[in-house]
């Protein structure tokens, strides 16, 4: 297993180096000139040349990139043009927001999505069925800044039951922090969870109509058993690669939602930089992400290996 | 047939159609079994061999186990087929069941001791792993006891059917249906399991419903059978009378088919024509379109159960000295 891990690992190299290639050359191609956003008003050309010199920009292009990556792969990613601080400190700040945002979402849609798809599986074809992939349908189509301004208007403004924005880290005050992220947290599990919930109900049914499930009721199981135990435990392997690759779509989703209820985490780190061409801020932030990427595929994996014993085996 | 000759089964009236206002398809099926004999179902592939196991299992699906009509009685308990839930209570325990397939019939995510523990554990709770152990031995599994923490992935199809054979067992059921346990596996594995059930059959003292359309299995096993035809039960009897006195020509026409027993075992496809499909049964005998004593009674009018002794036969022109008097 740890062999597997240390191979994919070394496999994955070459795509994050490419990756940080990409991202690195994508900002010189972009239009905009980050010193002419720093200097502001002040359009001296002897300013600009001392702003050129200070960042490096006169330097070759893979003498830039190699002394950016040297310094990342030392956990300095630079500072942000626009103010000054180091980027690793803005990444470690803003990262946990949205790690929590992501894993309250993921909890929500697995809480919900799992349980409405085995069970619209097993009572296939009735009015349970039609109405839990109505709600499905429906939380795929709806779109989250819909859902969180009608969420914010409803639930913070009209019953105010629940703060519309801003965010308290759980190691100041856990209950507050909690009720903060519920409303965002809840507006971006919905779509996730609708996926979700299509996703389980169409691998439930695959495995439902296996042999291996009839043997299961054949030894006097009772069906709760032989759905929970024989035919989910068959299930998971699809549905926990779907996870992984949902983790795209929660990063996108992360990032709207987090500007629909102003929250401070690393979507809304990115929003800002790309406003503010703070490209160095925009290079750490994508090559974070893309890590990110690699690291949940890897896991998805390594998931799936642990979950076939076929595979487990050799 | 040293032991008792109490009965063990009797199926009555089984009856099962595939839609609200379809025809059955299932109809009126009838037989019995005596405790530790064993009962041989043969028949076209197709004719409702399966369905009228599960629907014994309370197996089907529950869109069909709705529909199933009729009565049985098992061990001295009468009760009708609808009720799903007794059928649940005595499955896997007084009565169980054995595959087609092997190879898809294990489940593959867990290991082979835990499933046929777990058969065990859900009629008497703890104590699964050493009678789990126990059966594998006895279905003589090689090195049982490393073998227990195997995958089914890791064992040959003769080895998975052993360990489904174990699980089935390991309850003692009184009444174990086999539905072509043999069908997916190799001649020689075949008489390997065959033998090891048969084993099985005498130190457990419990009755067998075989599935086959292999002939020249009945022969070897059975004391009575039953021949099916396109969801009926044509003829029912002591595995005596059906090999020396057939009397329905399906029967007649299924043993003729049969190679001598030294050449290839093929499947029963010599009779002319084929089973009609559930969706295109006539009024008539479900036999008419290939039967060569068919008359005109037999196209409109369904033949009912006859019996003498206890030899059943489903045929307007039984016995069999009729039918040669109208050929000719
Ligand atoms: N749910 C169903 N709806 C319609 N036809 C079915 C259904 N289940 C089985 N059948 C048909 O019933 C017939 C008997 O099937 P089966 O009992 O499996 O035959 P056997 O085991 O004797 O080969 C087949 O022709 C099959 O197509
Ligand atoms: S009833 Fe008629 S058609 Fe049917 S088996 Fe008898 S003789 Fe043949
Ligand atoms: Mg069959």
């Amino acid at each position: 297993m740890l062999r597997f891990f240390l191979r994919r690992l070394l496999v994955a190299i070459p795509t994050i180096i490419l990756i940080s290639i990409f991202v690195f050359m994508l900002q010189k191609l972009l239009p905009g000139d980050p010193v002419l956003a720093m200097a502001g008003e002040d359009r001296d050309p002897e300013t600009l040349a001392r702003l050129r010199a200070k960042y490096r920009l006169n330097d070759p292009l893979f003498v830039q990139y190699w002394t950016w990556i040297t310094g990342v792969l030392q956990g300095d990613f630079g500072n942000s043009i626009r103010t000054g601080e180091p980027i690793a400190k803005l990444i470690g700040q803003k990262l946990p927001v949205t790690l929590q945002l992501a894993a309250m979402s993921m909890f929500f849609a697995t809480l919900i999505g799992i349980p409405m798809g085995i069970i619209s599986a097993v009572k296939k074809g009735t009015k349970t069925d039609f109405a839990a992939n109505v709600v499905a349908l429906s939380g795929l189509s709806i779109p989250n800044f819909w859902l969180g301004i009608m969420m914010i208007l409803l639930v913070s403004v009209h019953w105010q039951l629940l703060p519309a924005s801003g965010y308290v880290p759980p190691t100041e005050d856990l209950g507050q922090s909690l009720r903060t992220m519920l409303m965002p947290a809840f507006v971006l599990g919905t779509g996730l969870a609708a996926a979700l919930m299509r996703h389980t109900r169409s691998a439930m049914l695959e495995v439902l109509r296996q042999d291996y499930v009839r043997t299961a009721r054949a030894k006097g199981l009772i069906e709760r058993r032989v759905v929970l135990k024989h035919a989910f435990r068959n299930a998971l392997t699809p549905i926990v690669t779907l996870l992984a690759l949902l983790f795209g779509e929660l990063v996108a989703g992360a990032v709207l939602t987090e500007q629909i209820f102003t929250i401070p985490g690393f979507g809304k780190l990115i929003v800002d930089a790309v406003f503010n061409r703070d490209y160095a801020v925009v290079q750490g932030v994508v090559l974070v992400t893309a890590f990110g990427f690699i690291l949940m595929n890897l896991l998805a994996d390594m998931a799936y290996m642990l979950l076939n014993p076929r595979l487990r085996k050799n | 047939m040293s032991h008792s000759m109490s009965n063990l089964l009797s199926v009555k009236g089984l009856g099962l159609s595939f839609s609200e206002k379809g025809p059955d398809f299932l109809r009126d099926v009838n037989f019995d079994l005596n405790k530790g004999e064993t009962l041989c179902i043969v028949g076209e592939s197709g004719c409702g061999k399966s369905l009228t196991a599960l629907s014994l299992m309370g197996l089907l699906a529950p869109s069909l186990s709705r529909r199933v009509k009729g009565e049985l009685s098992f061990e001295g308990q009468s009760l009708r087929f609808q009720d799903q839930k007794k059928l649940q209570q005595m499955r896997g325990g007084r009565l169980s069941m054995i595959f087609q397939e092997p190879m898809t019939s294990l489940n593959p995510s867990f290991r082979i001791g835990d499933q046929i523990s777990e058969a065990w554990q859900c009629h008497h709770g703890a104590g699964g792993r050493e009678r789990a152990l126990e059966m594998l031995e006895r279905v003589g599994i090689p090195d049982a006891k490393s073998r227990m923490n195997d995958y089914p992935h890791q064992l040959s199809g003769g080895m998975r059917q052993r360990v489904m054979i174990a699980m089935a067992l390991v309850n003692n059921p009184s009444l174990v249906i086999a539905d072509e346990p043999t069908t997916a596996l190799d001649v020689t594995v075949q008489s390997q399991i065959l033998k090891l059930m048969n084993d099985m059959q005498k130190t457990l003292n419990m009755g067998i419903i075989l599935i086959t359309h292999d002939l020249g299995v009945v022969a070897q096993v059975a004391t009575r059978v039953a021949v099916m035809y396109a969801g009926e039960v044509v003829e029912h009897a002591s595995a005596e009378a059906i090999f020396n006195d057939p009397q329905h020509p399906y029967t007649i026409g299924l043993i003729a088919s049969v190679p001598p027993i030294s050449g290839p075992r093929e499947r029963l496809t010599v009779i002319p024509g084929r089973v009609p499909l559930p969706g295109s049964l006539g009024k008539g005998c479900r036999f008419a379109g290939r039967c060569p004593f068919a008359t005109e009674i037999c196209q409109t009018d369904p033949p009912v159960q006859l019996m003498e002794g206890s030899h059943f036969v489903r045929c307007h022109h039984a016995p069999i000295e009729n039918m040669k008097e109208s050929a000719a």
